[in-house]
């Protein structure tokens, strides 16, 4: 049984999963239930886990399930098998006056206007909380399949920040 | 060079923009090949500048501050006992902590534990399945419906909105969700199809992202809009084909005379 303190836990980990969350859900109220279900889900599981080193890897992991469950409710929509392998492409560039401009809710916006299966391995990259093998572990997809989703997903998401990042770029 | 220039960019890309992955083995040997190209180096050099700035605006986005508390709360009701403390407890203490955690671990949960996102979730469901057109009872007059309802224990008090309180009542259900008693009354539209609208009384059940009181706020699910709200005590759940437009025209507030 792993010796960690609850509420230290929550400490560490709630704001970063409530981005976490913020960056799946379609809005903060439910980025707020998500992440407060998680925890839920630890008070409640969180001693069987042996190793305390896991534990992060075991709230997002459980937060992201927790997500997919509840999409799976309430659109009954069949999952998808995307091309993992793909490779990404030249990726757009972002003037460097409009990137300097970017802000939490842009980034956020447009996060949220990528594909899920792309936008759960960014959203926990650019959290830079988690290497790449952690994501594989958070998400349980092969560590290639997270380089190639983080790839396509960052060129999905400069297609999205690129528009609104040239106003700014323009004299 | 044993890895092509696309195979270095995608384990690189990869990679944290502060440094935190440079030593993992994929990343260490992308690394070095990329650092003896100039191309490649200065290619790394405005991916890592790019991914710091996304990274840092990500970091700026503000997290609820009663978040914290509203965790604490409700995940400690339903923590589990801890075994080894009970031989420090004397007995009447054993007795008064025991009668204590059987009263939280019944009411609590059921008070602190639904989240509003579940309950629209489980409505969701309920729509896509088909449930809520199996009416337990049926008749265009709202007033008979109210009183099948007040029957059967469920909500019977209804504020229904302005703007479906000329169209007829198809009929109602009732239905418990997580120990609490949910009415269901549907309503015949002009263009032939059916609003439903969900009732449950708040009474103990407070969770933290509740729709805000007196004004709806929408969430779209597939064909579905949903309209949530507070009325007092009571939440209201509109659902109804379309968009949120669709619903915002019954949920006007009535005209002054």
């Amino acid at each position: 049984m792993a010796v960690v303190d609850f509420e230290e836990v929550v400490e560490r980990f709630y704001a970063p999963l409530y981005r976490f969350a913020l960056s799946l859900a379609r809005d903060m109220h439910e980025a707020g239930d998500l992440t407060q279900q998680t925890f839920v889900i630890w008070a409640e599981k969180g001693h069987q886990l042996r190793d305390p080193s896991k534990v992060k890897s075991w709230l997002f992991s459980t937060l992201h399930r927790e997500f997919l469950g509840a999409r799976r409710r309430e659109t009954r929509f069949p999952e998808r098998d995307l091309d993992a392998s793909a490779e990404a492409g030249e990726l757009p560039v972002i003037a460097p006056s409009g990137e300097a401009s970017l802000d939490g809710a842009t980034v956020l916006s447009a996060l949220r206007g990528i594909d899920e299966v792309f936008r759960a391995p960014l959203a926990l990259f650019y959290l830079q909380d988690h290497s790449y093998k952690e994501i594989a572990e958070v998400l349980e997809i092969p560590i290639g399949t997270v380089m190639s989703r983080i790839a396509r997903g960052k060129e999905a998401l400069r297609t999205r920040l690129a528009p609104l990042a040239e106003p700014e770029a323009r004299p | 060079m044993s890895l092509t220039p696309e195979e270095i960019r995608r384990r690189l890309r990869a990679a944290r923009p502060g440094g935190q992955d440079d030593d993992a083995p994929d990343v260490a040997e992308a690394l070095a090949l990329a650092q003896r190209d100039p191309e490649l180096a200065r290619w790394l050099a405005e991916e890592r500048q790019a991914d710091a700035r996304v990274t840092e605006a990500l970091g700026t986005v503000a997290v609820p501050a009663d978040l914290k508390t509203a965790i604490l709360a409700q995940a400690r009701a339903k923590a589990p006992a801890r075994p080894r403390s009970f031989r420090r407890f004397s007995l009447p203490a054993f007795f008064a902590f025991a009668a204590l955690f059987t009263a939280a671990a019944t009411l609590l949960p059921p008070l602190l534990h639904p989240s509003y996102t579940r309950y629209e979730g489980d409505l969701v469901g309920q729509i896509a399945s088909g449930e809520v057109l199996k009416l337990a009872f049926q008749s265009p007059s709202h007033a008979t419906v109210e009183e099948w309802l007040a029957a059967h224990r469920a909500p019977s008090e209804i504020a229904v909105p302005f703007g479906l309180q000329s169209r007829p009542d198809i009929g109602c259900r009732t239905f418990e969700w997580k120990g609490r008693q949910i009415a269901q009354v549907c309503f015949a539209l002009e263009n032939g199809k059916i609003a439903h609208l969900f009732v449950v009384r708040n009474a103990g059940w407070k969770p933290s992202t509740a729709p805000p009181q007196g004004h709806p706020q929408f969430n779209r699910h597939g064909d579905w809009t949903l309209a949530s709200w507070r009325d007092g005590t009571t939440t209201y759940v509109l659902a109804g084909e379309g968009d949120p437009a669709t619903l915002l025209r019954f949920l006007q507030p009535q005209p002054h005379a």
